[in-house]
């Protein structure tokens, strides 16, 4: 099934310092969308997944990836992985944000192509 | 007033700003900054107190000892005066707001210019209506003489979270209306662009406006932003941005049941009938989706056209998108600039290699522009995509860049299906000559505003916010009153006798 298959080492990077402030806190990326922030994960604790609401859409780093019903149904079809850009910030409550980096989707190419 | 902020006259090179916490600007209680840069070419433009939890929790304890003390006892009349001076603030210093404006986020300077005066608008409105918050008398439905009456109170803390957009306007958005109502604002601007929310502070401090009032603490979202969401202390919220951090922001209100306004995004359909003048109905169209690089929420980004006009409008506006005068903000000619941030060119850029996998037709633009001297920012050009079906990614889903879906429709039924045919309502637009079918669209039309024959009005005494994922509540006019006070309801006995059910 498309959606998320993975994270960029980069992203893995970004992670690792979120984690070892964080300690074993379960986490769970969102992908948003709309306005400033929007259409790029928002990783959050997983307690705030709306169980049998979000759908998921695959994982990365064994971090389940979620959107909304309505988003998942574009998002189902594309194929992307979870990198991270450095020294950005942005507008979301996303935890990794202090951390000096921000979680963005990076598409993968077709497969086949 | 105390603090250490950098006057408007400032000196050019970075300024260094603190959290302006009871009336003076004050560092953060872990004395760490961070830097805003410039989207033109990276610069630092300022340097700022970085508030975490404890500034939260001083700003809030603040502004409640303000709302108890002096600004519930501080009456409407004078409310409102306050209001009218800093009115008038905003105006004589519109041009360095301005400045710093463009110098923060990148909207040019030919429109931050304007954000004074537009600001100070929203003020005086805001003014007005201080003296105009009153209750109802309600006579009893059953028999005997009963006076009822509300009164009509203010929530009391507002927390007030903005975006990156149109910085100064958005501080005035979730400040103005709250403070008339009688409330006190706890304010974290966006962290891209907290420079003109500061100048706000410091202003309404020089009107007059008491201490502890007013409080700005700049910061990032999932630690000033969401201690402020969760905090007890605070009555309601007011909040626009992306979906998940909305979302998150009721999540965090449960905590004391504070109430929440959300403004949320936008995918809003243009909807253009092939009975209107060509270059009039272009010349909207370009302003509905390039106005701030099409970083708007309510940005015209699906451009539906009727089959009879479809290819001529295409030709029409692929040709006045490639001549956008594009550049340097500063540049009283400019009339579009960067891009406010790397992860902005990132989204932006992806989603142009999304429409080209989608089979989306790639008309013009799609990277960056080629001048060098625009090489260090943030910037990309015009991108028009044609033959976009809207079930594709890049007609579903925001941008928040200068990028058009263009789609066609056959029929008035065609253009309703496809218009409300996203997760998204905050506006929606119609351009046509006929009268009755525009008025039966704007009825149709599943967005919380509808612009006919225009775009981008938006007014002080309009309501503005959305239907479905766009959000909840109204901000700007009187509907927003709702959501800044509530009823008490006080029912005296006017009966001679009294009633002794246990006698």
């Amino acid at each position: 099934m498309p959606g998320c298959e993975g994270m960029t080492p980069r992203a893995h990077r970004l992670l690792a310092r979120v984690r070892a402030e964080a300690g074993g806190e379960p986490f769970a990326f969102m992908i948003s969308g709309g306005c400033c922030g929007g259409t790029n994960p928002v990783l959050c604790r997983r307690s705030s997944i709306i169980e049998g609401f979000d759908v998921r859409l695959g994982e990365a780093d064994g971090i389940a990836v979620y959107a909304h019903p309505e988003h998942a149904r574009y998002l189902a079809s594309d194929r992307f992985v979870i990198d991270a850009l450095d020294g950005v910030r942005s507008d979301t409550f996303s935890l990794e944000i202090p951390h000096g980096g921000r979680f963005v989707l990076r598409e993968l190419p077709d497969e086949g192509s | 007033m105390a603090g250490t902020a950098q006057s408007l006259g400032a000196e050019n090179g970075a300024r260094r700003y603190q959290l302006f916490i009871n009336g003076r600007f004050t560092p953060s209680q872990s004395g760490k900054t961070f830097e805003s840069v410039s989207p033109h070419d990276c610069s630092v433009v300022a340097v700022v107190a970085e508030g975490d939890k404890p500034d939260i929790d001083a700003a809030v304890a603040a502004a409640r000892g303000a709302y108890e003390g002096v600004w519930s006892a501080t009456p409407p009349g004078e409310r409102a005066k306050l209001l009218l001076k800093i009115a008038d603030l905003l105006e004589a210093n519109a041009a360095e707001l301005g400045r710093l404006e463009t110098l923060d986020m990148g909207m040019p300077v030919l429109m931050t210019s304007s954000m004074g005066a537009i600001s100070a608008d929203v003020f005086r409105y805001w003014a007005g209506m201080a003296t105009k918050l009153h209750g109802l008398t309600s006579p009893p439905m059953r028999p005997g003489e009963y006076l009822g009456y509300t009164l009509r109170e203010p929530v009391g803390v507002v927390g007030g979270i903005t975006p990156w957009n149109a910085p100064l306007l958005m501080a005035v958005w979730k400040t103005a209306p709250a403070l008339a109502c009688g409330n006190t604002v706890v304010l974290k601007p966006a962290e891209h662009t907290p420079m003109t929310a500061l100048e706000l502070a410091r202003l309404a401090a020089e009107a007059g406006l008491p201490e502890g009032v007013l409080n700005v603490v700049p910061g990032f979202g999932p630690t000033a932003g969401a201690a402020l969401a969760a905090h007890p202390g605070v009555d309601k919220i007011a909040f626009t941005g992306e979906y998940v951090t909305g979302r998150l922001i009721v999540q965090m209100s449960a905590s004391n049941l504070k109430t929440v306004t959300l403004e949320l995004g936008g995918k809003s359909p243009h909807i253009i009938f092939d009975d209107v003048d060509l270059e009039p109905a272009i010349a909207t169209a370009l302003f509905g989706l390039y106005m701030n690089t099409g970083q708007v929420c309510s940005a015209g980004t699906r451009i539906l056209v009727q089959d009879g006009l479809y290819d001529r409008f295409v030709e029409r506006f692929v040709e006045r998108s490639q001549q956008v005068q594009i550049g340097d903000p500063m540049d009283f000619s400019t009339r579009m600039g960067p891009l406010v941030s790397e992860e902005q060119l990132r989204k932006v850029q992806r989603y142009v290699e999304i429409g080209k996998k989608e089979g989306a037709r790639l008309r013009c633009g799609g990277g960056q522009p080629k001048d060098p001297a625009l090489a260090k920012g943030f910037y990309h050009e015009p991108t028009v995509f044609t033959e976009v079906d809207n079930r594709m990614q890049i007609a579903q889903e925001e941008i928040f860049g200068p990028v058009a879906s263009v789609l066609r429709f056959r029929d008035e039924d065609d253009a309703v299906r496809i218009g409300n045919d996203v997760i998204y309502g905050l506006a929606a637009g119609v351009q046509t000559k006929d009268l009755k079918r525009a008025h039966r669209l704007a009825k149709r039309l599943q967005a919380g505003t509808v612009w006919i024959n225009t775009w981008h009005m938006i007014e002080p005494n309009s309501p503005f916010g959305g239907y479905k994922l766009s959000g909840y509540g109204r901000e700007n006019g009187i509907a927003m009153v709702e959501h800044l006070t509530r009823l008490k309801q006080v029912w005296v006995d006017l009966n001679d006798f009294t009633m002794d059910l246990f006698a």
